[in-house]
């Protein structure tokens, strides 16, 4: 091939490696010309339904390039001309970040599928922040140097923000200004990209390199300053910590603990949080792997490091979760507990002799997703109905709506990790990783906060079954909503009971 | 051959059988529930009648089979029966018992109308007893005697409406467990520690009988010892005869058969492993010791008592420590003996005491008197019963009285001077309880003018009639053949009681007049001061008794408080784990809310710090 | 018959209530008598099939031909170890096998049948009893699938299922304050199926590991089947060739002996937790005591069985030698919780809080049982399992049946109901004699092997067990006659006696009781099969190995 026709054939490679993101962007114009020009009324569903389709061909993309890129030529194609990728963005080939990936896009489907009806009489809803949540994981993802990880995580704050502004910040303007959820989630993720940056700025001292790969190489012959090198790290992993972190902090937990009940957490922003910590713990697998700075520079005690921030989320969130009264805040908590759970594989990744990869990560995001969502559904839907988010909401709903109890029902036993929910075989192959990698103190912090967590959770299913409630009427949900929350407990029982379909 | 020998095990499935129909038959029928009880009870005495006969035929030999209850890979549990010159006799003296009791019941008990629920325990009781006298091993013989106790259970509880009979019945069970606990333990000890764990009594007897060592000289002093737990339960003697005082809850014929047939039982343990105890000489004084002291203590009582169940009952317990006595002597055979006929006498005596209580209508002697008049039938079997228990010369009692002595006096004098003493003792009571019921004058309206109590049925008075008949009968038996039931059943024994010397007969019967003079005596004393005032005879030990057991419940009671104390506190840990957990929960929340800038950049700082500090201790600084 | 052999019948076992649960949910609550004969039937085939397999066992070879196994969770795990062996990648495999075998059988149809009565009983429940049924149903289910489950994580599931199933069932229909009882249960058996999965999972890591010829390269397998972790850990498999065996070595370091200890201390506390082990106990008490008559049966007879069963397989033939060296702690704990239980059963003035008692009384002889460590220890273990499940489910059908009648079980309330209740009253006796030991019921046979065992082992702790048993009917002794004889209030005379449904169930129960009282070789037979020498060979595996 002569020159022209390889570089011909390259540009023609990476523009069909970038099809699902180049849709992504489209979409994102799309969207906000039509905010911008007021092509549809703001409370149509017109937009809804448009993003929900383009989700739909995203996918189909996303998938054929996952098995384009699975098939043996175009691996050897791919290896024929080093690093795949253009400016940073490495290709996805057959490994689970793609699939990674595809669970993030479900999960984008559904959320917008929840809250299609939602909040109909506050039209303000404009699905601007899924494009660019989506584009900004598909960065974070597989980030091939440093500035890309950057990139993607500011557009992933780009889009919370967006979303904080649209349908948050209306319904505090009692609030004083720094009160305002939107500020104080900007100064937090602001504290949160300074430390990134001061983290990348002592790898970049080190190596001179920006490039993982690069990074690798060089790594080794700065083993005198190993320990500036793990404290880039740390000084990352808070960083990225905090980021995530900013967001339920800033919806959920409001100062006026008691008075204000009525915080409306809507599913994009339950959508937003659980795709945040998802994309954060395979960032930092995927940093901590492909640099394998640990591993070069003997940097043993950085396992133990990490193994306690993840324990020590996991005991924080249940401790904090056994006293809430609010739907909301249980869910927020259990959000944490969850993000400390996706924690534990990354750092027994690091673990000399541990054989776990991606999987267990993947698998644990996937059961979290979907509980979650559906959780999120049903407890919206409650509000809708009893103006409060109290949990007293939920009383008698076993013959309120028997169904819907039964899903909830699915959902609360995800979370707790209890047989024939997803959840079970998720707790059971984090277990084992840790039982592998003999890290038996941290199997016993699991074990005790899942014992706790489950008496918390059980919570919902007293109220439910066990309590009568004031009203009778049965609870209605528009027919999208309660679809979405079927194929969520549908995909959770069928992952209970094979767990190996996901594994292929 | 030895046919009957081999359906030896019938005979305690047939009441068995009985006792099915007429748990069946439930509430039903009476006339049914009679003639099946008895009904079951004669053909078993049929039965061991014939096997009794063939065992008169030369060379008729011990039969013995058994098949395995539990096997687990070599060790095997075996039950099994063995039919000997002495379980032969047993076999017949328990159903010839049974079926004199029943025909008795059936007029005593005509108007119950649980009178099937009674047939079918009493059948149960008759069960157990004829499988405990063929029973081969210890462990059969444990199993037997725990179905046994729990008949006894059901009979003394059978008027369940009376709370009384509710104690009563409680009381008994569980000594009866103390008991057979004792004996469980012996029988596990004897499991491990005979050779191949072998049980039957025959093994016992070879293994004890030449004091081969085979077993630890301590470990068979404990299986002895654990044996006289078992027995002295059985048998009512001194520290648990409790139970068997409150027999007289139980309806009268239960009681007559408990005392006689049952009675015959506890001694029947003693008898089987009379080798462990002689290979075990600091037990058998231990035994001698309980046995002397529970028959003077018993026949004392009796002379006390004004009840006249009361009066019977502990001279039971005072005949069945003579027994004991008799049996730790080493005098096997004739103690056996001695105890059957002491259980015709005394079911004799019952079943004639329960004739005079359904004519009377109390047991208590102080308000009868001068009913030999009215109720001359009663008066002469109430006589011819009490002589015979006392030993008067012609009956058997006085020949078997006599080898006992012989035996004892061999021994130690001292045995026989305490035998001396509980015959007069005994002829004692005995002449007391007959002269203040039958003579002088009646102390009671009741007493005086019986005939309006209602007749007692002829049937009753049938059963009692050939009682008395056979009491007189055995006796004349003796004198014909002379000592041929010994020679019998000892098959081979010399004349050991030959030696029965003229001296000590005429003592026998001297005593025997100086007792009655005594109960006399005692009669008139008691008749006087009766007149004054009724309830001067107060029993004196009754308190003793009740205040030991409720010292032992109230111990129980305590012992329970402080562990639900323990309990209270077990309950309360997860409550105080709960406690924590929230406190922590709320310090979580609060920081966590209230967390500024500014908290959150010391959070980090504080985090590198530690994790700096790690890495230099780790050395990787 | 024949065609039952061919069936996967262990399966189906657990798989007709599981159908059961479907079709209660899916009949309308309208249909009240379609869905309970429904119910029942789903129930009651269990028992059918594990007759069958009762009564064909002894033909086959140890009940292997009803040994399932399918591959269940296969998961290619990209082994990257760090010396970069020959071998291309490891699996982990979690498979679903069932067997059974002569330990499991009895305690399958003890389970089979008290479910099956239960399930009956329930018909006189009156409060939603659709989801009654489907979470009856669930609890049944479980049970049958825990009795025979070879693999662990499978065990885990089962025993998970029955938790959740038991907190339905007892927080909405437990009487005295059933949420609390519930979230008791939560705790209790909760902490314990954790510690198992904790326990089990180190297990499948350590010595569920083994090494596979898959095609021409190895392959490294953990696997969760109890055979492979029985031989990881008893005898090292010289089948491997050397080289096979260095890589396993490289891969895991063997379970160092107080690793193994610690591993048997913790199973000892996960089981213990539902067989009552004395400091572990309060849940299940106030779980019994609080439960609905039917769930009751199942929580006191079933829980503590499939506590001690798994503490046989798992615990204690994996751990032959810390078993042996635990064994007189265990008997000591034993003796304890025999007397402590009895005298708190001797002051309960609750009928119900009595039976709870008594049942953790009654699992001390189980622990003595154990503590044997020899077969005649093994067949008293199963045997008294066996009767004090059916003596306790009988004794919770009439505790059940007088609460119908008297509203009330306080034992100072009731008194002399033999005149109106004789039926009842009869199987009450019957029942509570067999509790106490008496010879020709099932309790006896139990009790007497359990003390033969152990006082071959240890004689002076089997002697301390005498006051436990002179206890046992004290305790009984009080309650029964305190209940049936005596004078009886106005108030119960005019009581109805048991009623056909309540009368089956009763009768079934006690014909089992009195069979295995008079006939014990009708157990010991079919447990004798698989445990011939089972103790010799883990011994001698040890000593050898």
């Amino acid at each position: 091939m002569t020159n022209s026709e390889a570089l011909g054939s390259q540009l023609w490679w990476s523009t069909v490696q970038l099809i699902p993101e180049l849709l992504l962007l489209l979409l994102l114009i799309t969207l906000a010309a039509g905010v911008r020009f007021r092509l549809w009324n703001q409370a149509g569903a017109a937009s809804g339904w448009l993003t929900l389709t383009w989700l739909v061909v995203v996918f189909a993309a996303a998938l054929w390039r996952m098995l384009a890129n699975g098939t043996e030529a175009a691996i050897e194609f791919a290896e024929g001309r080093g690093p795949g990728g253009v400016a940073g963005i490495t290709y996805l080939a057959l490994n689970a970040e793609s699939l990674m990936f595809l669970l993030i896009i479900v999960g984008a489907f559904v959320v917008v599928l929840l809250s299609l009806e939602e909040e109909r009489e506050r039209r303000i809803n404009h699905y601007l922040y899924i494009p660019t949540a989506l584009l900004g994981i598909r960065l974070l993802l597989a980030p091939s140097n440093l500035i890309t990880l950057y990139v993607g995580l500011e557009l992933f704050s780009l889009a919370a923000l967006s979303l904080i502004f649209a349908t948050l910040n209306k319904r505090y303007k009692h609030l004083s200004r720094p009160e305002r959820p939107a500020l104080r989630f900007s100064v937090r993720s602001g504290v949160g990209t300074a430390l990134l940056l001061f983290g990348m700025s002592y790898i970049y001292g080190l190596t001179g390199e920006l490039d993982l790969a690069a990074i690798r190489a060089g790594i080794s012959d700065i083993k005198p300053y190993a320990s500036l090198g793990y404290m880039a790290i740390l000084l990352m992993a808070c960083g990225l910590g905090v980021k995530v972190a900013a967001l339920p902090f800033g919806i959920w937990v409001s100062n006026e603990e008691e008075t204000n009940t009525s915080f409306s957490y809507t599913a994009g922003a339950m959508f937003l949080t659980v795709a945040g910590q998802g994309a954060t713990a395979a960032v930092l697998f995927h940093l901590l792997r492909e640099t394998a700075i640990v591993q070069l520079l003997g940097l043993n005690s950085a396992y133990v490091g990490l193994q306690a921030i993840a324990a020590s989320q996991m005991a924080w969130g249940t401790v904090a979760l056994l006293r809430q009264k609010q739907a909301a805040h249980i869910l927020g908590w259990a959000s944490v507990i969850n993000s400390g759970y996706l924690l534990v594989p990354v750092a027994l990744s690091l673990a000399p002799v541990h054989s776990s990869s991606f999987a267990p990560l993947g698998y644990h995001f996937a059961v979290y997703m979907l509980a979650m969502f559906g959780a999120t559904a049903i407890l919206a839907a409650v509000r809708e109905a009893t103006g409060h988010g109290k949990l007293s909401g939920l009383a008698g709903l076993y013959h309120r709506s028997p169904w819907l109890a039964a899903a909830m029902v699915v959902f609360v036993l995800s979370f707790a990790g209890l047989p024939v929910t997803g959840g079970f075989f998720a707790k059971v192959y984090i277990w084992l990783g840790s039982a592998a990698a003999e890290a038996y103190w941290l199997l016993g912090v699991m074990a005790a906060c899942t014992l706790a967590a489950t008496y918390a959770y059980f919570g919902f299913i007293r109220q439910m079954f066990m309590r009568t409630g004031s009203d009778e009427r049965s609870l209605q949900l528009p027919f999208a909503a309660s679809a979405g929350i079927v194929i969520c407990a549908v995909a959770l029982v069928v992952l209970g009971l094979f767990p190996g379909l996901l594994m292929k | 051959m030895q046919m009957y020998a081999e359906a030896a095990f019938l005979i305690p499935l047939l009441p068995l059988a009985a006792y099915l129909i007429l748990m069946a038959l439930g509430r039903g029928s009476h006339t049914a529930g009679v003639w099946v009880g008895t009904g079951g009870a004669a053909a078993s005495l049929l039965l061991s009648l014939l096997v009794w006969i063939e065992r008169f035929r030369k060379g008729a030999v011990d039969y013995n089979d058994s098949f395995n209850w539990i096997s687990i890979d070599r060790i095997t549990l075996r039950i099994g029966f063995e039919v000997t010159n002495m379980s032969a006799l047993l076999l017949v003296g328990v159903s010839l018992l049974s079926v004199l009791v029943h025909i008795y019941a059936a007029g005593y008990m005509k108007r119950d109308e649980r009178l099937t629920v009674f047939y079918s325990y009493m059948s149960l009781f008759t069960f157990s007893l004829l499988a405990l006298s063929l029973a081969d091993n210890v462990l059969a013989f444990y199993l037997f005697w725990e179905l046994a106790s729990v008949s006894l259970f059901l009979l003394f509880g059978f008027w369940y409406a009376k709370s009384t009979a509710r104690a009563a019945a409680k009381r008994a069970f569980i000594m009866l467990r103390l008991a057979s606990a004792g004996l469980l333990l012996a029988t596990l000890l004897l499991f491990w520690f005979m050779p191949e764990h072998a049980l039957d009594f025959a093994a016992i007897h070879n293994v004890f009988e030449g004091q081969s060592g085979a077993i630890a000289k301590n470990i068979t002093t404990l299986i002895a010892s654990l044996l006289l737990l078992g027995a002295v339960g059985m048998a009512a003697q001194f520290p648990l005869y409790a139970w068997l005082s409150n027999a007289e809850q139980a309806p009268a014929p239960a009681s007559a058969l408990l005392q006689g047939a049952g009675m015959m039982t506890g001694a029947l343990l003693l008898s089987k492993t009379t080798e462990i105890f002689q290979s075990a000489p600091a037990v058998t004084e231990a035994a001698l010791y309980i046995g002397v002291v529970t028959a003077v203590y018993a026949a004392v009582r009796a002379l006390m008592e004004r009840d006249i169940k009361k009066v019977l009952i502990y001279s039971t317990i005072s005949q069945l420590g003579v027994v004991q006595l008799s049996l730790a002597l080493g005098a096997a055979t004739s103690s056996m003996l001695y105890v059957l006929v002491h259980a015709i006498c005394k079911t004799l005596l019952v079943l004639a005491a329960g004739h005079l209580l359904r004519t009377v209508g109390t047991a208590d002697i102080g308000a009868m008197g001068g009913l030999r008049k009215h109720m001359p039938l009663a008066a002469w079997t109430f006589l011819i019963g009490g002589l015979a228990l006392c030993g008067l010369p012609p009956l058997t009692g006085f020949w078997l009285q006599q080898s006992i002595w012989a035996e004892a006096s061999e021994q130690h004098i001292l045995w026989l001077a305490a035998i001396m003493l509980v015959l007069f003792l005994t002829a004692a009571y005995m002449s007391r309880m007959y002269f203040l019921i039958f003579e002088g004058k009646p102390r009671s309206a009741a007493a005086g003018i019986p005939e309006q109590g209602q007749k007692p049925s002829r049937l009753m008075s049938y059963s009692v009639v050939i009682l008395a008949a056979i009491v007189v009968l055995s006796g004349f038996f003796q004198l014909v053949w002379g000592s041929l039931p010994e020679h019998w059943l000892d098959g081979d024994a010399a004349g050991r009681q030959g030696s029965m010397s003229l001296g000590l007969m005429l003592a026998a019967v001297a005593i025997l007049l100086g007792g009655i003079w005594l109960g006399w005596l005692k009669n008139k004393r008691d008749a006087s001061a009766l007149l004054s005032n009724g309830n001067k005879l107060k029993d004196a030990s009754a308190g003793w008794v009740a205040d030991k057991a409720s010292a032992i419940k109230r111990s129980f009671a305590v012992a329970g408080a402080a562990l639900a104390a323990i309990e209270q506190a077990m309950g309360a840990l997860p409550k105080l784990a709960a406690q924590l957990l929230y406190a922590l929960g709320r310090l979580a929340v609060s920081f966590s809310l209230r967390s500024t800038i500014r908290g959150m950049g010391l959070a980090i700082i504080l985090g590198l710090v530690i994790t700096i500090i790690i890495m230099a201790a780790k050395g990787e600084w | 018959m024949a065609f039952l052999t061919e069936l996967p019948l262990l399966s189906l076992m657990w798989l007709t209530p599981a159908a059961g649960m479907l079709l209660v949910l899916l009949t309308p609550a309208r249909q009240g008598r379609v869905m309970q004969s429904l119910a029942v039937l789903a129930a009651l085939l269990p028992l059918l099939f594990a007759a069958f397999l009762y009564a064909t066992f002894n033909q086959q070879q140890g009940g292997g031909a009803y040994a399932e196994h399918h591959h269940w969770i296969e998961i290619p795990l990209p082994f990257a170890l760090s010396a970069g062996q020959a071998y291309s990648e490891a699996k982990l495999s979690f498979s679903y096998a069932v067997a059974v075998d002569g330990l499991s059988l009895p305690l399958l149809l003890a389970a089979a049948l008290v479910t099956g009565l239960a399930v009956v009983t329930a018909v006189q429940l009156r409060k939603r009893r659709k989801a009654f049924y489907f979470w009856l149903l669930g609890l049944e289910a479980s049970l049958i699938g825990l009795f025979m489950a070879r693999d662990v994580l499978l065990f885990i599931v089962f025993i998970q299922a029955a938790l959740v199933a038991l907190y339905f069932l007892l927080g909405i229909w437990g009487n005295p304050d059933g949420e609390r009882t519930a979230n008791r249960l939560l705790a209790g058996a909760g902490l314990g199926s954790l510690l198992l999965l904790a326990v089990f999972l180190i297990l499948t890591c350590t010595a569920g590991l083994r090494i596979e010829k898959a095609g021409e390269q190895l392959q490294t397998v953990y696997s969760g089947g109890y055979g492979g972790i029985a031989r990881g850990l008893l005898a090292e498999d010289t089948s491997m060739s050397q080289e096979v065996l260095d890589m396993r070595e490289a891969a895991v370091a063997p379970l160092s002996e107080g690793v193994r200890m610690v591993l048997f201390i913790l199973q000892l506390i996960g089981f213990g937790l539902f067989m009552p082990l004395l400091p572990f106990h309060t849940w299940l008490m106030r779980a019994q005591a609080g439960a609905p008559t039917s769930v009751a049966m199942i929580v006191s007879g079933l829980l503590p069985a499939a506590g001690a069963y798994g503490l046989l397989r798992y615990g204690v033939f994996l751990f032959p030698e810390q078993a042996e060296k635990l064994a007189p702690a265990m008997a000591v704990i034993g003796i304890v919780q025999l007397l402590y239980g009895a005298l708190l059963a001797l002051r309960q003035t609750d009928m119900r809080q009595l039976l709870a008692y008594a049942s953790l009384s009654q699992m001390g002889f189980i622990w003595l049982g154990i503590a044997a460590f020899n077969e005649i220890g093994l067949q008293g273990t199963i045997f008294q399992l066996m009767a004090s499940s059916l003596c306790f489910a009988l004794l919770w059908l009439v505790v059940g049946s007088l609460q119908e009648r008297a509203k009330t079980t306080a034992i100072s309330e009731l008194g002399g109901l033999a005149r109106s209740l004789p039926f009842i009253c009869g199987i009450f006796m019957a029942a509570g004699l067999s509790l106490i030991g008496i010879p020709g019921l099932a309790g006896f046979p139990g009790i007497l092997l359990s003390l033969l065992g152990l006082f071959d082992t240890l004689p002076w702790l089997a002697a301390a067990a005498m006051p436990g048993i002179v206890l046992t009917a004290a305790y009984m002794l009080r309650c029964l006659l305190r209940v049936i004889f005596g004078p009886i209030d106005e108030r119960h005379t005019a009581f109805k006696d048991a009623r056909f449904i309540e009368a089956a169930p009763m009768i079934i129960l006690l014909a089992f009781i009195v069979l295995l009282g008079c006939f014990p070789s009708f157990l010991t037979d079919t447990v004798q099969q698989s445990i011939t020498g089972l103790y010799s060979q883990l011994l001698a595996g040890r000593m050898g190995g």
